[in-house]
C-alpha cells in the first residue's frame, strides 16, 4: 500500500509541474488541465491534489499567491520556482528512464 | 517551530477552506453548464472531492512539523477517554496526590535542611572549628581563648576568627513588662561581617565593640523585636535593661536569620533572641577553659583544603607546645554539615522511604494502566491494524498517563503545601535551617520531573505491551497476551520487593523505638514538675545570694500543699547540661598507678538537699546531700554513679572514700542510679554530683515531686515563687515527661511518617496480589467451572489458583530480604538495641506481608470456587 502511494506521489508530482510550465494555474485548473491532456484518462483524485500542492509548496518548487481567476473569483494560484524548473526537467528525464525500461520489459516477453 | 505551526494554523485553514470551496464551485458550476440541476451538480461536485476535512488534515500534515498538533489531539482524546472512566481516573490522580503531596513535603524539608545553600555570604568558605581531645575522650571541644589569638595572629588563609559563646540574659522589667529571660549568643565584633549576613534594621557591630569597657549595644532577633517591642523601628537607637544596666540597641536581625551550629532536630531551646559583644580579653582566658565557639571564614583566593593544612598544622604546633603530644588537633566542619549533622540521618531516612513509596505507587498505577490497557487492547488493536502506526498508539497511551500524572502532580502540590505545614506544626522547635524550609522553585522542579517520571513510568509498560502486541493473535483470542501477564507479574513482585524494604525499615525503626520507650532512663519521671530559673547577676552577684535564693525557693515550694519533695540541679536528666572534669581515685584498688590511664573525664552536675528524692534517682549507697553542706569544710564532698562505684570500687565500699575533681578532693558519700543525661539511647559519661554550695550555678533546675498531677500545682509554685521575688524570671515550668516525650520527638515523628508510608505500601501491595489474583480468576473462570462441576475439591481449586500469587510473594519477600540489607545501611544510624539485619524484625514483617498478601490473593480465589459451572460454561 504505502509503495503504490509512493508510486503515485511521485507521478502526481511530475504531472503538477508540468502542467504548471506553461504557467500558472489554480488547484481546480491543475486537475482539468492533467485531464484534457490526458484525454480523461488520468483523473486526479483531489484529495491528492491539494496535499500534493501544499507538499511542493513546502519544497519551494511551486509558489502560490492569491489571484482573480478568469470568472472573476479570487484563487489561489499556483506557478512553477526556478527550483521546480530544474526539478521538472530532472524527474522528466527519470521518468522517461523508468518508462522506456518498463516498456523495454514490457516488450520483452 | 511547532509553535509557530500551531498560530499559522487558523490562517492556514482559511486559505484552505477558500481554496477547496473554489474547487467545489468551479466543479458544481461546470457541471450545471452540462445541464445538471444545480442542486445535484453540488453534490456530485462535493462527493467527488470528498472528506474535506481529511484533506485538510493531510494539507496539515504536508506542511509538517505537525507534532504540537499531534499532541493537542492526543490530550483531547486522552481527557475524553478518561471521562468515560472516572472511577479509573479518580483513582489513579487521587493515589498520585497522595504519593506527591508526601513526596513534596519531605522534599521540602529535606530540601530546605539538607540542600538549599546557607543564607550567607559564600557560605562554602565557612567553617566551624572544634579542639579535638580525643585523647580524654572529647572529640569536639570548645575552643580557649589562647588558641584563638594565636589563630588570628599566625593563621594568613583566614579572612576571620569569629567567637561564639551561648548566654542567657535577663531584659530588664524597667519598662513595664515582665521580665524575660532570653537565650543570648556572645559573638566577636567581626561575627556578622564574617557571616555576611546581619541585621536589616540598623547595624551589625563594628570593630572595637568588643573591647573591655566599650559601650554595651545589643542586637535583636526579629521575634524579640515583634513581640516584646511590637516591631518599633523607633527602638533602635534607645537603650532596653539588660541584666540590670542599660544597653543600646543598635541592630534588628530579619526573621529569617538564623545562626546555630550546634542544634539537633529535638532541642527546644537554643535559637539565640539577642546577640551582644564578647569582651575581647581573649588572651587572658585561662588556657584550660574551652569555652569558645569557633566560626571561621577561609580567604576568598584560597582553596578552603589549603586553609584547613594551614589550621592543621597549627594545631600540631599546639599540640607540642601546650598538650604535650597528647593528639590535640584542630577539627574544621563545613558549617552546613555540622549545622544539619544531627538530623542529616533523620531526613535521609525519611527522604529514601518516601521514594520507596513513590516507586511502589507507580508500580502500582503501572499495573492498573496495564490493566486498562488490557481492556482497551481490542480497541487498540483494531486502530492499529486500520493503519495507526505504534509510535502514535504508544504516544496516545503515555498522553494518558502523563496527563492522569499532571492531575496527580497539581492536586499532590497544593496538598503537599498543607502536609508540609502540618509536619513543621509537628516537627521539634529545634530543627535547624527551620525558616528555609518552603516550597520553592528547586522542590517545583523536582515534583516536574518526578512528574514525568511517574508519568512515564507508569505508561511505559502498557505503551511497550501494545506496541508489541501482535494484531492478529489479539483479533483472534479474547484473553489478554502472554507479555502483559509477564509485565504485570514484574510490577507486582517490585512492589512487593519495595514494599518489604521499607517495611522492614519501619520495622527495625518500630523496634528501635519500643526498646528505648522501655529503657530505664536512672529515675522516676512520673509526678515530677521542673521549673527552670536563673538567678541574676544584677540582684544577686555573690554565690552565697545565688545559693541562698535556690534554697529559699525550694523552702517556700515544699510549703505548697500536694508537694512530696523539692530539689534542685544544674543538669537534671535528658538535658545535655552536665559540665565535664577529670576525675580520679586515689584509693581505688583498681589503679594501675598510671594516672592518665587511672584518670577520668566525668559529667558532674549540682545537686541540692531533696534532689535525688524529687528527681527519683535511687540511692544504691550512702545518702544524698543535707543541709550540713553550707559549711565549708562539709560541702567537699560527692555522690557518685553506680557506673563509677563499680569501675573504680568493685568491692562496694565506695562510700566514705575520697576522690579528687580538677585538684579538688572531695568525700564520697553517696552511690545513686546512673541516669541518662543526655538522651534515652545514649548511656553517656560516669557521672557524679556535686552540692550546689559547691558548685554553684545562676541557672538552676528546680525539681518538685508531687502527689498527683505535677501540672495542677504549676500556677501555684508560680506564686510561691513571685512571693520571695516579683520580678524572678522564669524560664519555663513542665513536668519532666514532657522531657522523656520531647527527648523522643525526632524519633516519633520519623517513625509517625516511615510507618504511615509503609502503611500506605502495605495496602498497595494487597492491592497488587488482589488484582494479579482476580485477573487469574476471571480468565480461568471456565476451567475452574469445570473442575468444581466435576467435584473438585473447593480447597484445592483455591489453592490451584491461590499457588500462583504465592509463588509470586515468595519471590518478591526473597528479593526484598536481599534489598533490606540496603535500607539496614540507611536507618542504621537511628537504630537503637537491634541490628539492621535482626532476624527476628525481618521475619516478622516478611510474615505480615505475606499475611497481607495472602489474604489480598484468597479473597479473589474463594470466589472461583463459587463459579456457577453453567455460567462459567456460557462466559464464552
Amino acid at each position: 500500500m504505502a509503495n503504490r502511494t509512493d508510486l503515485l506521489q511521485g507521478t502526481l508530482d511530475l504531472l503538477v509541474l508540468k502542467t504548471l510550465r506553461l504557467g500558472a494555474l489554480h488547484g481546480w485548473g491543475i486537475s482539468k488541465r492533467v485531464r484534457q491532456l490526458s484525454n480523461d484518462v488520468l483523473q486526479i483524485n483531489q484529495g491528492s491534489l491539494y496535499p500534493a500542492l501544499y507538499r511542493l509548496e513546502e519544497r519551494a518548487l511551486i509558489e502560490a499567491e492569491w489571484g482573480i481567476s478568469p470568472e472573476g473569483r479570487k484563487a489561489k494560484f499556483y506557478a512553477l520556482t526556478e527550483k521546480g524548473r530544474e526539478v521538472l526537467v530532472e524527474e522528466r528525464a527519470s521518468w522517461r528512464a523508468f518508462s522506456t525500461a518498463v516498456e523495454a520489459v514490457l516488450r520483452a516477453t | 517551530m511547532s509553535i509557530w505551526n500551531l498560530f499559522r494554523r487558523r490562517a492556514h485553514e482559511r486559505e484552505m477552506d477558500a481554496e477547496m470551496r473554489f474547487h467545489i464551485d468551479m466543479e458544481a458550476a461546470e457541471l450545471e453548464r452540462a445541464g445538471i440541476d444545480p442542486v445535484e451538480a453540488r453534490r456530485r461536485a462535493l462527493a467527488a472531492f470528498g472528506g474535506v476535512q481529511r484533506y485538510k488534515e493531510e494539507g496539515h500534515a504536508a506542511r509538517g512539523g505537525a507534532s504540537l498538533e499531534d499532541i493537542a489531539r492526543d490530550v483531547r482524546y486522552s481527557l475524553r477517554s478518561l471521562l468515560r472512566t472516572p472511577g479509573y481516573a479518580a483513582i489513579v490522580v487521587l493515589t498520585l496526590a497522595l504519593g506527591i503531596a508526601a513526596t513534596t513535603s519531605i522534599f521540602s524539608v529535606a530540601n530546605g535542611v539538607l540542600f538549599k545553600r546557607l543564607p550567607y555570604r559564600d557560605p562554602a568558605k565557612l567553617l566551624v572549628v572544634w579542639d579535638g581531645l580525643d585523647a580524654i575522650g572529647v572529640p569536639e571541644a570548645w575552643v580557649t581563648g589562647p588558641e584563638v589569638v594565636r589563630m588570628r595572629t599566625e593563621l594568613k588563609t583566614f579572612e576571620g576568627i569569629a567567637t561564639i559563646r551561648s548566654n542567657t540574659a535577663t531584659i530588664g522589667s524597667t519598662d513595664g513588662a515582665e521580665p524575660e529571660q532570653v537565650p543570648t549568643s556572645m559573638v566577636s565584633a567581626n561575627f556578622f561581617q564574617l557571616l555576611g549576613a546581619g541585621p536589616e534594621i540598623g547595624r551589625g557591630f563594628v570593630a572595637g565593640e568588643d573591647a573591655p569597657g566599650a559601650p554595651r549595644v545589643a542586637v535583636l532577633s526579629h521575634r524579640l523585636w515583634t513581640q516584646r517591642y511590637g516591631a518599633d523601628r523607633g527602638l533602635v537607637g534607645t537603650q532596653i535593661m539588660v541584666d540590670g544596666a542599660p544597653m543600646t540597641v543598635i541592630g534588628i536581625l530579619p526573621e529569617r536569620f538564623r545562626y546555630s551550629a550546634q542544634n539537633s532536630l529535638s532541642s527546644a531551646s537554643g535559637v539565640p533572641e539577642m546577640y551582644v559583644p564578647f569582651p575581647d580579653t581573649l588572651a587572658g582566658l585561662p588556657p584550660s577553659n574551652h569555652s569558645l565557639g569557633v566560626l571561621a571564614r577561609v580567604r576568598a583566593d584560597v582553596p578552603t583544603p589549603d586553609a584547613m593544612a594551614e589550621l592543621s598544622a597549627l594545631g600540631h604546633r599546639l599540640d607540642d607546645t601546650d598538650y604535650s603530644k597528647r593528639g590535640f588537633t584542630f577539627k574544621p566542619v563545613f558549617l552546613q554539615e555540622r549545622m544539619v549533622r544531627d538530623v542529616r540521618p533523620a531526613l535521609l531516612v525519611l527522604l529514601a522511604a518516601v521514594a520507596l513509596l513513590l516507586l511502589i505507587m507507580c508500580a502500582n498505577l503501572a499495573v492498573l494502566a496495564l490493566v486498562r490497557t488490557a481492556r482497551r487492547e481490542r480497541e487498540i488493536t483494531v486502530r492499529r491494524a486500520i493503519g495507526a502506526n505504534t509510535g502514535r498508539v504508544a504516544r496516545q497511551i503515555l498522553t494518558e498517563t502523563i496527563l492522569l500524572s499532571a492531575a496527580g502532580a497539581a492536586g499532590g502540590t497544593l496538598l503537599g503545601i498543607w502536609t508540609l505545614r502540618a509536619l513543621l506544626a509537628m516537627a521539634p522547635a529545634g530543627l535547624p535551617r527551620r525558616s528555609e524550609i518552603g516550597i520553592d522553585v528547586t522542590v517545583l522542579l523536582v515534583m516536574v520531573a518526578v512528574t514525568v517520571v511517574v508519568g512515564i513510568g507508569m505508561g511505559l509498560a502498557p505503551a511497550f505491551h501494545s506496541a508489541r502486541a501482535d494484531i492478529a493473535s489479539v483479533l483472534r483470542e479474547k484473553s489478554p497476551s502472554r507479555s502483559g501477564r509477564r509485565v504485570r507479574h514484574t510490577l507486582v513482585l517490585a512492589q512487593l520487593a519495595l514494599s518489604m524494604v521499607l517495611l522492614a525499615g519501619t520495622g527495625l525503626l518500630l523496634s528501635s523505638f519500643v526498646r528505648l520507650m522501655h529503657v530505664d532512663p536512672g529515675f522516676n519521671p512520673a509526678n515530677v514538675l521542673t521549673i527552670e530559673l536563673v538567678a541574676p547577676r544584677s540582684k544577686y552577684a555573690a554565690q552565697r545570694d545565688v545559693f541562698a535564693i535556690v534554697q529559699r525557693y525550694a523552702d517556700v515550694l515544699r510549703t505548697v500543699p500536694g508537694v512530696v519533695a523539692v530539689g534542685a540541679t544544674s543538669a537534671p536528666p535528658l538535658s545535655a547540661n552536665a559540665d565535664q572534669s577529670g576525675a580520679y581515685f586515689p584509693g581505688s584498688p583498681t589503679n594501675t598507678g598510671d594516672r592518665r590511664a587511672d584518670g577520668i573525664l566525668v559529667d558532674n552536675a549540682a545537686a541540692t538537699p531533696g534532689y535525688f528524692e524529687a528527681m527519683g534517682i535511687s540511692l544504691a549507697g550512702g545518702q544524698g546531700f543535707d543541709d550540713t553542706e553550707t559549711d565549708s569544710l562539709a560541702r567537699r564532698v560527692t555522690v557518685i554513679d553506680d557506673v563509677l562505684a563499680k569501675r573504680y570500687f568493685p568491692d562496694g565500699r565506695a562510700v566514705g572514700q575520697y576522690m579528687t575533681l580538677d585538684g579538688d578532693s572531695l568525700r564520697i558519700v553517696g552511690v545513686a542510679r546512673h541516669v541518662r543525661m543526655y538522651n534515652l539511647q545514649d548511656p553517656g559519661r560516669e557521672q557524679l554530683w556535686l552540692p550546689h554550695a559547691y558548685a554553684t550555678y545562676r541557672f538552676m533546675i528546680v525539681t518538685v515531686r508531687t502527689k498527683g498531677d505535677p501540672v495542677a500545682i504549676a500556677a501555684a509554685a508560680r506564686r510561691a515563687i513571685r512571693r520571695v521575688d516579683a520580678d524572678q524570671p522564669i524560664i519555663s515550668m513542665r513536668p519532666m515527661t514532657d522531657r522523656i516525650h520531647d527527648s523522643l520527638a525526632e524519633r516519633r515523628l520519623v517513625l509517625t511518617l516511615v510507618a504511615a508510608f509503609g502503611g500506605a505500601a502495605l495496602l498497595l501491595v494487597a492491592l497488587g496480589v488482589y488484582g494479579v489474583t482476580a485477573s487469574t480468576v476471571a480468565q480461568r473462570t471456565r476451567e475452574l467451572g469445570i473442575r468444581v462441576a466435576l467435584g473438585a475439591n473447593r480447597g484445592a481449586v483455591v489453592w490451584s489458583v491461590l499457588s500462583e500469587p504465592t509463588r509470586l510473594v515468595g519471590t518478591g519477600l526473597a528479593i526484598g530480604l536481599a534489598g533490606t540489607f540496603a535500607a539496614g545501611r540507611v536507618v542504621e544510624r537511628l537504630l537503637y538495641g537491634v541490628r539492621p539485619t535482626d532476624p527476628v524484625t525481618l521475619v516478622a514483617v516478611a510474615f505480615v506481608l505475606l499475611v497481607v498478601a495472602l489474604i489480598a490473593g484468597y479473597v479473589p480465589a474463594r470466589r472461583a470456587t463459587r463459579v456457577d459451572p453453567i455460567t462459567a460454561l456460557r462466559a464464552d
